[in-house]
């Protein structure tokens, strides 16, 4: 059954916390609101390797304009 | 479907052969005419333009449909770029996201045969800052990068998820058989109330409400450089041990046009994409680490 996000409506009610992987439990991101509780397992990046990507996304960026491909 | 330069001589000659018709009747025939023959030209008038008026209907809403069968191709060498990641033995990071942006390209151009405008299309990860789950841009098609929408490190926004509406649907509709189902579609983004978006801040109107034109005037001062979208979460299409329903992103199409996407086809081609992609993520979360 397909399902849509309509309307977010209880904003004030609502916590988002963003969980690493530990040796019990994947990522996730946890959901609290009005008394209900949900975890979504998430691939995350850290911090540090959100910044390393973003800067290689920068040169590939860089290299695609100059006509680059990688081959590998 | 194009239109041809045939395709505009038979209407011109429709649309001139119509008028002859009429000024013709007015002239010659309807002076001859008696109560009855009013009565049948006006019957066979009304029928003609229920007849005229279907056609416009059934053109209206299959001429987008039709060109679907035109989009293949640009899937196809969109696929054919995920695949090429996957041959590599030991893909760089750099091959990967080139790829991956090329992939938003065919995307993008598939739609453009669709819609016939511009379409947006972006490939967002997650990370997170200080516990805040936050959406980051890792890719864009070249067209959004031309009208200057960001990446990499000249994307200083931070995107917290639970400041886009965009986003939140994977929690209020989120389960575990559900998920790759699920997405977001706004065909209206100017007079949606309460959509969010971190580039959007509260008072982007003002305070005062216009009443009856408040609709116009959010159109007329909307800042953002897209006015309809469709969101679908970055997850395989059938899990196991292996390929757990984590949700490794989003996949984003957006245009500056409302109304450009029709979510009953647009979600099915684009969870087929995300399915090909969810790897390529996993590959470069573990090569990043």
């Amino acid at each position: 059954m397909e399902k849509t996000y309509k309307k977010f409506s209880t904003e004030n009610s609502i916590v988002i916390e963003a969980k690493t992987a530990s040796k019990e439990n994947p990522a996730r991101i946890i959901v609290k609101r009005n008394g209900h509780y949900k975890s979504i397992p998430v691939v995350y990046f850290t911090e540090k390797e959100t910044n390393s990507l973003l800067e290689i996304v920068d040169k590939v960026e860089r290299d695609t304009k100059a006509n680059i491909v990688y081959t590998k | 479907m194009k239109k041809t330069l045939g395709d505009y001589i038979v209407l011109i000659f429709s649309l001139l052969g119509s008028f002859a018709s009429i000024i013709a009747f007015g002239t010659y025939f309807s002076p001859h005419l008696n109560n009855q023959g009013y009565i049948g030209v006006f019957f066979l008038g009304v029928i003609s333009l229920i007849f005229i008026g279907y056609s416009f209907y059934l053109i209206a809403k299959y001429r987008k449909k039709i060109r679907y069968a035109d989009i293949f191709e640009e899937i196809n060498v969109g696929f054919t770029e995920l695949h090429s990641i996957d041959r590599q033995p030991n893909p760089s990071i750099e091959l990967i996201i080139q790829k991956l942006g090329f992939l938003c390209d065919n995307i993008s151009n598939a739609f453009y045969l669709i819609n016939g405008e511009k379409i947006g299309v972006c490939i967002k990860f997650l990370t997170f800052k200080t516990k805040r789950p936050i959406v980051s841009t890792l890719v864009r098609d070249r067209y959004s990068k031309s009208r200057n929408r960001k990446t990499g490190t000249a994307d200083k926004t931070e995107h917290f998820i639970e400041l886009n509406s965009d986003f939140q649907f994977i929690w209020d509709n989120f389960d575990n058989e559900n998920i790759e189902t699920s997405f977001y579609h706004e065909k209206y983004l100017p007079t949606c109330k309460d959509y969010k978006n971190s580039r959007l801040s509260s008072d982007w109107k003002g305070k005062f409400k216009f009443g009856l034109i408040d609709n116009f005037v959010r159109r007329k001062q909307w800042p953002l450089p897209y006015r309809s979208t469709l969101v679908v979460p970055v997850v395989p299409l059938l899990a196991d041990e292996q390929n757990q329903k984590a949700i490794r992103g989003f996949l984003c199409l957006d245009s500056f046009k409302e109304d450009q996407f029709n979510p009953q086809i647009d979600v099915e081609i684009l969870k087929g994409i995300s399915d090909g992609l969810y790897n390529k993520i996993d590959k470069l979360n573990s090569l990043i680490k």
